[in-house]
């Protein structure tokens, strides 16, 4: 694990900029986690051509809520799961449309056509594997696998324990591995 | 903690690059299926969502400039659900009341020629009815009735 660099303030120290009206710091928050955001956000299964847009509505609501930050739990963690709730409200607003993102891509292009397809494919079935799973279990996989949060903090953000934090991350991987078999 | 678990753990760490196996891992890995699957499954996991590109600025833009305005109050959130809400709660209401304990016929009749009955409480109308002289339900005494009786009975009903 690297040391912090005392020259590059913490997520903490910039929210507390901002609270005290240094609209830099909320500039650079969204620097810092926009784009982990936004893949966090594919990988749960909002489409594509929607990220942006929840992204940045996260931010909002994130900054304009930020009494609910308690510093429990990570800035980066917490404005996840703010945006994971608005993905969720967005799938309940389209009523189950099919949130898997398809890409179209030119294989053309591909150094390795057929492996970039068999990666592309996989990639596919692990959406779907992952759009079929209850909502706890995907978000304590996304977060645990594909952020690499800690079961401490995944607990603090989803208001459960470590323990049953790694049942629901268990219970996902069993589930999944199925799916890419 | 068993070498599965162990090994578990760390996969989200050396997925992303940060750590790496040891040899013994790797042995471990190559050897035991459960653990394996799970690494590939955390493989692809982590790289979810590597080709999502964002235009950085324009999200920064677009939040500061929302910063900027005035956040919507709480009292315009709570409007915001609940003023449908009590529509559709008067609406309800007003249907049942026309709809459903309105009453019809010539019981209606009854009920418009005394207005002043509705204001009052049911304790209030019990003192009222037991003023009134019972007039016992004796439908022997209808069928007794002429035809004329009964038309002007029903006429008398109608006002």
């Amino acid at each position: 694990m690297t040391a912090p660099n005392p020259a590059v303030p913490s997520d903490a120290q910039l929210v507390a900029s901002f609270r005290a009206g240094d609209e830099r710091a909320a500039a650079e928050l969204v620097r810092r986690h926009a784009v982990p955001l936004g893949r966090f956000l594919y990988a749960a299964g909002a489409p594509e051509g929607e990220i942006e847009d929840l992204v940045q509505e996260s931010f909002i609501r994130a900054f304009r809520a930020l009494e609910g930050w308690r510093g429990d739990a990570t800035f980066r963690s917490w404005l996840f799961r703010i945006g994971s709730n608005l993905r969720k409200d967005l799938y309940r607003r389209d009523r189950g449309r099919t949130m898997i993102p398809i890409q179209e891509v030119d294989l053309r292009e591909s150094a390795d056509p057929a492996a970039e397809a068999e990666a592309r494919d996989a990639e596919q079935r692990l959406m779907k594997g992952l759009a079929r799973l209850p909502h706890m279990q995907r978000e304590v996989f996304l977060l645990r696998a594909h952020q690499g949060v800690d079961y401490e903090e995944i607990a603090v953000v989803l208001g459960t324990t470590p323990g049953a934090a790694r049942v629901h991350y268990h219970h996902a991987v069993r589930r999944l591995r199925g799916e890419i078999a | 903690m068993n070498q599965c678990t162990r090994l578990s753990d760390r996969m989200p760490a050396v997925a992303r690059g940060t750590e790496r196996w040891s040899a013994a891992e790797e042995a471990h890995l190559g050897a035991c299926g459960d653990c394996s699957s799970e690494w590939v499954l955390v493989g692809r996991a982590a790289g979810l969502g590597d080709s999502v590109v964002l235009d950085i600025e324009r999200v920064t833009g677009g939040v500061l400039s929302a910063l900027r305005l005035p956040a919507p109050s709480r009292a315009a959130k709570v409007l915001r659900w609940a003023l449908p809400v009590a529509l559709a709660a008067s609406l309800l209401l007003v249907l049942v009341r026309t709809r459903w304990t309105r009453p019809t016929g010539p019981a209606a009749v009854t009920y418009s020629l005394l207005p002043e009955a509705e204001s009052l409480s049911d304790s209030e109308l019990e003192s009222v009815l037991q003023l009134i002289p019972t007039a016992e339900p004796n439908l022997g005494g209808v069928d007794s009735l002429s035809e004329d009786e009964l038309t002007q009975i029903v006429k008398d009903l109608e006002g």
